[in-house]
């Protein structure tokens, strides 16, 4: 088998893990390798021609390609060794890792490694909807890579189950390439993604969006013939008698994406429970000493230029890590989700360096204070758990910390 | 079809393949057909994937007999089928090895919660002495040293080690069906039967891919070997009818979460237990014969009720678990025959050239002993037995690289790049072991994914999908819109971009 070291590798040619090895790279790491599943770089954003991203890292509107692209093509000027249709079988806590491709397999001892292989979707066992096992049902994910990359439909009528992002653009996608949307059903009370996609997606393209539904059954046998719809009450239990049936060939599920962490519990990484991703502290290095995380796999985004910086971060992390040879980590600080708080990442900070948090809520608000123990406060209008917020720790903030204190709790209550 | 055969199979599960791979030691030209787009079956599908006999098949005795029969146990040996589930039992591991069909000996283990279940264990002690059957008894210590991963509330059971063989039904079919075909056999798939006509001392089998003339027809048609029959005879004197239980698929993840069979003490008609399948995935079955028995025999319909009863029951074993754990479920439709209820196997007596080969559940069991008996039948009803010399019982099953040392692993890959182009995240399934399995006459997505595996992990083909579509597409040479998932009208992606489009492009608001 060929063995190599390196300095630096990276999981995920995606928009995470290509941030994660020019930051590194520019930090002065020279052996950078990126190790990717599939035959393209760009992760998701190969087949997410929609555009909306960099609004904010680039203060530009540009495509899922062409956000990619710029990073894509930084990696290759900074000379990151980038490997396509290679799999990460297994890592070591020693940060030895074993790959294949076609070349055959090789181990890689590395220095550092920044884990960045993003996210999964649910999947309609997952949620336990009854009914037969037929073709026609996908994920929207899937679906939009054979949409967009590939070139083909997988029906003419379609559902879409989900209301996140995923199943909004899709539901526009596949109006426009002539796919009779009948309906995008949504188990909540409110839309599960971007109030811009909303708009831009469904209300835009009259397309019926069924808040407070869920698909109660599938019926078809070789292919999907149609499913069964229903209300559900405030538990999200379906009401008996608001059953209706709605034809189609297609139903589309976007119910949730799950980080892809099989290849971070080989090496031992400790998962946080609240997101499925790596405990992290404020350099995004986890428990193991050297393997950094960042992007979807840690938690899932809905911006990308979020994943972009957190990765950033991560191949900071990696770099100073790699450089500081064996100088100790002050993780003293925990973060703790209080009320309406979901979860915070990163869970564990010094309090002497300058960090980002980013966070979710669990249930929308109104005119909320957002509290980071007693050192912060801001005010914000609305707040929903689609939407992801971001609080800055400046200098400022974090002299306010207490002498031992050990953890802030960040709370997010209704004003007054 | 121009030659005319010695034998045509109706059916491609497990007796018709096994059969299939049997004739194929004799100089004879024989053809099998099924009716869907692979030789997996529907009942050797939905069984639970075990070779049994002494304590599960009391139990399944016992379980049936609240609902079905008021036979008592000692009628139940007595049948033509217990000697053939018997014989079959102990035929198993050679076919096994032979066919290098992956199995394990797996502890059966039956727990009680409270004194009434525990006296039910004893009278299941009592009915296994009657099988010559013994089992050894278990303290709750035991139980939680055995199991610590179940419910708290057992406290005694009964287990045998050497009951019960877990193995993977599908593996079986598709072995046979391999090993028919290297030896010469034939087998056409999507070929519906639609009727039997005579032909002097020919029959004419009509299907949807043309006529198949043939002396001798085994009828091994499984669910429908009625609908069979009914094209030779008016005179069938049983009827089929089903009975269909969920199955709940865990995450491989808990592979270790049990490691026997372990079953809670069957209440009436109904039957709990969870089982560690052979790929490491927790399977949960959950048979309930006083409520499944289903109108539709094509019915593979998970009732939303039954699902979510099935994940409460399963956390009566399993205390653990959540919704997330379960990756996958189905609903497996078995067929049972009335009034006779026994296997159905022999020639009819207005025509002797059509043979019966219908059984019920458990059937897996029996099979290697059917298909000797099949031979026997057909050979005393005049089909020449001359052993072909170069006849192969030996197959060899697509090396699975998630198994493989790596020494081994960089052995095939040097051999096969594909083997190192990894396809399927969850399985870690290669683009090697995808084109062997479709070189070894998988043609739809499904066909794959019960070969090989991709699809089968816990994010369900969402990755690997469209890139099996693609090879798939690749290998048989066929547009990626043809390519099915199991057969015609199930294809995966049937349209091309922009061809829906209407020729006129209606504005937007």
């Amino acid at each position: 088998m060929i063995q190599r070291s390196i300095d630096l590798a990276v999981i995920g040619a995606g928009p995470a893990g290509l941030a994660a090895a020019i930051r590194a790279k520019e930090s002065g790491i020279e052996k950078v390798t990126v190790i990717e599943r599939s035959e393209d770089t760009g992760g998701l954003l190969h087949q997410c021609i929609h555009n909306g991203f960099g609004l904010l890292y680039f203060n530009e509107d540009l495509t899922g390609p062409q956000y990619a692209h710029r990073f894509v093509e930084k990696a290759m000027d900074l000379n990151v060794d980038l490997q396509l249709e290679t799999m990460v079988l297994n890592i070591t806590p020693g940060k030895k890792i074993i790959a294949t491709s076609r070349n055959g397999m090789v181990t890689l001892y590395c220095k550092a490694i920044v884990l960045a292989m993003g996210c999964r979707e649910r999947t309609r066992h997952q949620i336990g909807i009854p009914g037969t096992r037929p073709a026609g049902i996908l994920t929207a994910g899937t679906a939009q890579r054979y949409v967009n990359v590939e070139g083909f439909l997988p029906g003419k009528e379609a559902v879409i189950l989900g209301s996140g992002d995923v199943g909004m653009i899709m539901a526009r996608r596949l109006t426009l390439e002539g796919v009779n949307v009948k309906a995008v059903v949504e188990i909540l009370p409110y839309v599960g993604g971007l109030i811009r996609n909303e708009v831009q997606c469904l209300v835009d393209y009259d397309i019926p969006l069924l808040l407070e539904h869920t698909v109660t059954e599938i019926h078809g046998r070789k292919r999907i013939e149609a499913v069964t719809i229903s209300q559900v009450d405030k538990d999200m239990n379906p009401i008996s008698g608001t059953e209706r049936v709605i034809e189609c060939d297609t139903l589309l599920l976007s119910v949730g994406l799950i980080p892809e962490n099989e290849i971070s519990l080989t090496a031992g990484v400790e998962l946080d429970p609240l997101t499925g991703g790596p405990i992290v502290n404020e350099m995004m290095e986890t428990n193991i000493a050297g393997i950094f995380a960042g992007g979807n796999v840690v938690h899932v985004h809905d911006l990308v230029d979020n994943v972009t910086w957190e990765a950033e971060r991560a191949g900071l992390g990696a770099a100073e890590y790699m450089m500081s040879k064996g100088a100790p980590v002050i993780e003293r600080i925990r973060l703790r989700p209080g009320a309406n708080i979901r979860y915070v990442k990163p869970n564990k900070i010094s309090g002497e360096k300058e960090v980002t948090l980013y966070m979710r809520v669990n249930e929308p608000d109104e005119n909320v204070s957002l509290r980071v123990g007693d050192i912060l406060s801001k005010s914000l209008r609305v707040v929903k758990p689609s939407e992801m917020l971001k609080i800055d720790l400046s200098t400022k903030e974090l002299e306010k910390i207490k002498e031992g204190t050990h953890e802030l709790v960040v709370n997010c209550t209704r004003k007054g | 079809m121009a030659e005319t055969n010695d034998v045509v199979i109706v059916g491609g599960g497990v007796i018709g393949t096994g059969l299939a791979r049997e004739l194929s030691r004799y100089k004879l030209r024989v053809t099998l057909v099924e009716r869907n787009a692979d030789v997996t079956g529907v009942g050797t599908r939905a069984g639970h994937s075990m070779i049994y006999r002494g304590l599960m098949l009391v139990i399944s005795h016992v379980v049936k007999s609240y609902v079905f029969t008021e036979k008592p146990m000692e009628a139940e040996i007595g049948k033509e089928r217990e000697k053939l589930r018997a014989a079959g039992f102990n035929l198993f591991e050679q076919v096994a090895t032979e066919l290098d069909i992956p199995y394990r000996w797996t502890r059966h283990l039956v727990v009680a919660r409270n004194g009434g279940e525990v006296e039910s264990l004893r009278r299941t002690e009592r009915a296994c002495t009657t099988y010559g059957v013994r089992v050894r008894w278990v303290d709750k210590n035991g139980i939680r040293a055995m199991e610590p991963n179940t419910s708290k509330d057992f406290i005694a059971g009964i287990y045998s080690d050497e009951s019960v063989m877990v193995m993977f039904g599908p593996d079986f079919s598709i072995a046979y069906a391999e090993n028919a075909v290297a030896n010469g056999s034939n087998i056409m798939l999507e070929a519906e039967v639609t009727g039997v006509s005579q032909d002097g001392d020919y029959q004419v089998v009509e299907t949807t891919k043309g006529p198949v003339r043939t002396k001798f027809i085994v009828n091994a048609a499984g669910g429908d070997a009625d609908k069979i029959m009914d094209m030779v005879t008016d005179e069938r004197g049983w009827e089929r009818y089903f009975n269909a239980s969920p199955l709940l698929i865990l995450d491989k993840r808990l592979k270790d979460l049990v490691h026997s069979i372990v079953m809670p003490v069957p209440a009436p008609g109904t039957n709990d237990f969870v089982l560690p399948q052979i790929h490491g995935n927790p399977y949960v079955a959950c048979f309930d014969y006083s409520r499944g028995e289903v109108e539709d025999r094509y019915d593979t319909f998970t009732v939303g009720e039954r699902l979510r009863n099935s994940f409460a029951r399963a956390q009566k074993i399993l205390p653990g678990i959540s919704q997330s754990d379960v990756i996958a479920s189905f609903l497996g439709t078995r067929a049972f025959v009335r009034p006779q209820d026994d296997y159905i196997l022999g020639p009819l007596k207005k025509n002797p050239r059509f043979i019966n080969a219908v059984l019920t559940p458990p059937g897996l069991i029996a099979a290697p002993a059917v298909i000797n008996r099949l031979v026997d039948i057909l050979h005393e009803q005049g089909l020449p037995l001359v052993e072909k010399k170069d006849f192969n019982p030996i197959r060899k099953r697509i090396p699975q690289f998630s198994e493989l040392p790596n020494d081994e692993k960089e052995a095939l890959i040097a051999k096969d790049p594909g083997y190192g182009h990894v396809i399927c995240r969850c399985e870690t399934v290669t683009e090697g072991e995808i084109v062997e399995a479709i070189r070894r006459g998988a043609q739809t997505v499904d066909a794959i994914k019960y070969r090989v595996r991709p699809g089968m992990g816990r994010c369900q083909g969402g990755f690997c999908a469209p890139r099996v579509v693609t090879i798939l597409a690749r290998e048989l040479n066929i547009p990626i819109t043809q390519v099915t998932k199991s057969g015609a009208n199930s294809e995966i992606v049937p349209y091309r971009s922009k061809e829906l489009l209407p020729l006129e492009v209606t504005a937007v608001r």
